[in-house]
């Protein structure tokens, strides 16, 4: 019974110590000089959950990010 | 002119989420200054006082900054936090993150260091540090004449800020150097995002402004930072922020200027 609660405790802790509630880590984020005096930020991250990667930038319509294709 | 790196760690214990903040921020001048760089920020009297210090104050080298005109009347919190904390310099040195709760106490989110009274930054002169101090609230201290002295933020309607930091850079902007700090949350606005804005070397207080947010936008208090940058826009500048948000949104907040400040966030195509 003592070692079941053990396990069951251990488990737990894995579960909830080691749940990331952030999927995206930062890749990279920079500048871009896109004409005279004027720059567009973009931000890379990578999403944990399945190992994808995708590029973000602002647009007219609002931020966007666009997955890339492996 | 406006570089800086913002870090962020996360750490998870007995079910509670812990969020560590650490922002190296920096500013080029366009022009040496003589004297530049032969300042230096401390906190002294077991993180009581904030004092600044210069080599060419021969008979008296450190000063001691006063909070809109008094002295800092918060108690130092000495396990976790000092007050005044610095919470970041503007020239090349390191600093803490912290946040102000619903009362206005200042409270430090990681990054603590073993020896506070010893806790020191370079500075120049006509550039300040952010501190959390006086009778509460994030000020913006810079040395006014011979003079260190911080000014308490406020909104443009005069109501005290208050939030979690999430980014300072320094600017340039038509011509002027800015510093601006993007905070989330706070008494005034909960769970939305402000930028506060100073003219470096001037003597206006710094001044706050909510952002626009999206309607239907969820909360952005949980917000965790993925980057920040200074970035050019025919003559101006604007500061802007990258962040997530549990479960996997990801947005952006942009100040530029005297415009509004803007948040959104990523929409699904």
């Amino acid at each position: 019974m003592t070692m079941k609660m053990v396990v069951a405790a251990l488990c737990l802790f894995a579960v909830s110590g080691c749940t990331r509630i952030y999927p995206y880590v930062t890749m990279s984020s920079h500048t871009i000089a896109v004409g005279d005096k004027q720059e567009a930020d973009v931000l890379w991250v990578a999403d944990v959950r399945d190992d994808s990667m995708s590029r973000c930038h602002n647009s007219p319509q609002g931020p966007k990010c666009v997955r890339v294709q492996h | 002119m406006g570089f800086g790196v913002m870090s962020e760690t996360q750490a998870s214990y007995a079910g509670s989420l812990t969020v560590s903040r650490t922002g190296v921020a920096g500013a080029s001048a366009a022009e040496v200054q003589p004297g530049g760089g032969d300042y230096v920020w401390r906190i002294v009297d077991a993180g009581a006082r904030l004092e600044l210090c210069h080599a060419g104050w021969a008979t008296r080298p450190c000063r001691t900054t006063l909070f809109d005109g008094g002295p800092n009347t918060i108690a130092p919190f000495l396990r976790f936090s000092t007050n005044p904390t610095i919470v970041d310099p503007v020239n090349l040195g390191r600093g803490q993150v912290v946040s102000v709760d619903a009362n206005g106490n200042g409270w430090v989110f990681g990054g603590l260091k073993a020896d506070l009274d010893k806790f020191t930054m370079p500075a120049t002169p006509g550039s300040g540090v952010w501190a959390f101090g006086g009778s509460g609230g994030l000020h913006h201290c810079q040395l006014e004449g011979e003079r260190p002295n911080c000014r308490v933020t406020r909104t443009a309607t005069g109501e005290p800020t208050a939030g979690v930091l999430v980014s300072i850079k320094t600017y340039a902007d038509e011509g002027q150097t800015r510093e601006g700090a993007w905070l989330v949350g706070g008494t005034a606005l909960a769970g939305g995002m402000q930028h506060c804005e100073v003219k470096s070397g001037g003597a206006d207080p710094p001044t706050c402004k909510a952002a626009q947010i999206t309607p239907g936008q969820p909360s952005l208090w949980a917000m965790s930072l993925l980057s920040s940058h200074v970035v050019a826009d025919r003559g101006r500048s604007a500061h802007v922020i990258w962040f997530q948000l549990p479960g996997g949104s990801i947005g952006r907040c942009q100040a530029r200027g005297g415009d509004a400040p803007v948040c959104d966030v990523v929409r699904k195509d």
